[in-house]
């Protein structure tokens, strides 16, 4: 069996599981998990932006890494380094959809909670300039028509990714509007109460491996792509070859 | 089930916006998978190797 047919196999495999996981978790949020005491129904929109926000602290890290050992083998071993720049952009392109989602769940909890769709606290500033970083990444990658583009795109990375612990930690360091978190959180008022837990893990697993699949069928797509650009640039120098002969 | 207020509309719009930007984005790798050529057979490094293929 070719190797192309057995990853093909897990993929759609992996799909249907992380699409029951989905499902699962979305009925255990919506109709399983208890009404919030103090927040009633709207709580449940944390099921989603919870582990939306989470995640999309995580995929920066993989750009991250995928950008340190595109610089690395750049010049090295060029075949590793397509490998990694093919990580890097289905990561940061998955990032963007996580900090898209996680910006507009909480903007539709803040105008019921707060009365008001945003405020330039810490939290939410740090994270929508995360969004606008890797925004700004992507942007970059399409519109430069310079042949060091992936260059310059893995140096933007390194630094966006210096964003991501200030997001995570925005909470700590200054007073916010933004909620406590609900994991790992100094404050023992934080937190929610432990029949809600099914709830938060289901979502959060599920959306983790909803996570993977997209950056692995992107990397896929982008190694695709470039195989694709390789072989019309040998058939055109080919062409080339012949027409001089 | 939720009524009708606004935190039910939004809790409705959540939902429903996470499936779309989600699935919308899974439909477009798709929609370029499907869009790609891929080249038959593997493109090899070395171009002279190519007519060993």
């Amino acid at each position: 069996m070719q190797r192309s047919r057995i990853f093909g196999s897990i993929g759609v495999v992996w799909f249907c599981l992380t699409l029951a996981a989905i499902a699962y978790a979305t009925r255990l949020g919506l109709f399983l998990a208890p009404v919030d005491a103090l927040q009633g129904n709207v709580f449940r929109i944390f099921f989603y932006h919870v582990p939306h926000s989470m995640l999309s602290l995580l995929f920066p890290y993989v750009n991250f890494i995928a950008s340190l050992c595109y610089l690395y083998w750049r010049r090295r071993d060029p075949l590793k380094a397509l490998n990694a720049d093919a990580v890097a952009i289905a990561s940061a392109e998955v990032t963007v959809v996580y900090a898209s989602i996680c910006l507009w769940t909480g903007m539709l909890w803040g105008r019921v909670e707060w009365g008001i769709w945003w405020t330039w606290d810490p939290r939410l500033t740090s994270m929508l300039l995360l969004w606008l970083l890797y925004v700004s990444y992507l942007m970059l990658r399409k519109l430069s028509s310079t042949g060091q583009t992936h260059t310059l795109a893995a140096v933007l990375s390194v630094f966006a990714a210096i964003d991501v612990p200030i997001v995570y930690m925005s909470i700590q360091w200054w007073r916010t509007q933004h909620p406590a978190p609900v994991f790992f959180s100094s404050d023992p008022n934080a937190g929610v109460d432990k029949s809600m837990y099914p709830a938060w893990f289901w979502n959060l697993g599920a959306w983790a491996m909803w996570g993977i699949f997209l950056v692995v069928f992107r990397y896929a797509l982008e190694r695709r792509r470039q195989a694709s650009e390789q072989d019309a640039a040998l058939q055109a120098i080919e062409a080339s070859l012949e027409m001089a002969q | 089930m939720f009524g009708s207020s606004m935190a039910a509309r939004h809790l409705l719009y959540v939902y429903l916006s996470v499936w779309f930007i989600q699935g919308g984005y899974c439909a477009w790798v798709a929609w370029h998978w499907f869009h790609t050529r891929n080249p038959q057979p593997p493109v090899v490094a070395d171009s002279a190797t190519r007519d060993d293929i």
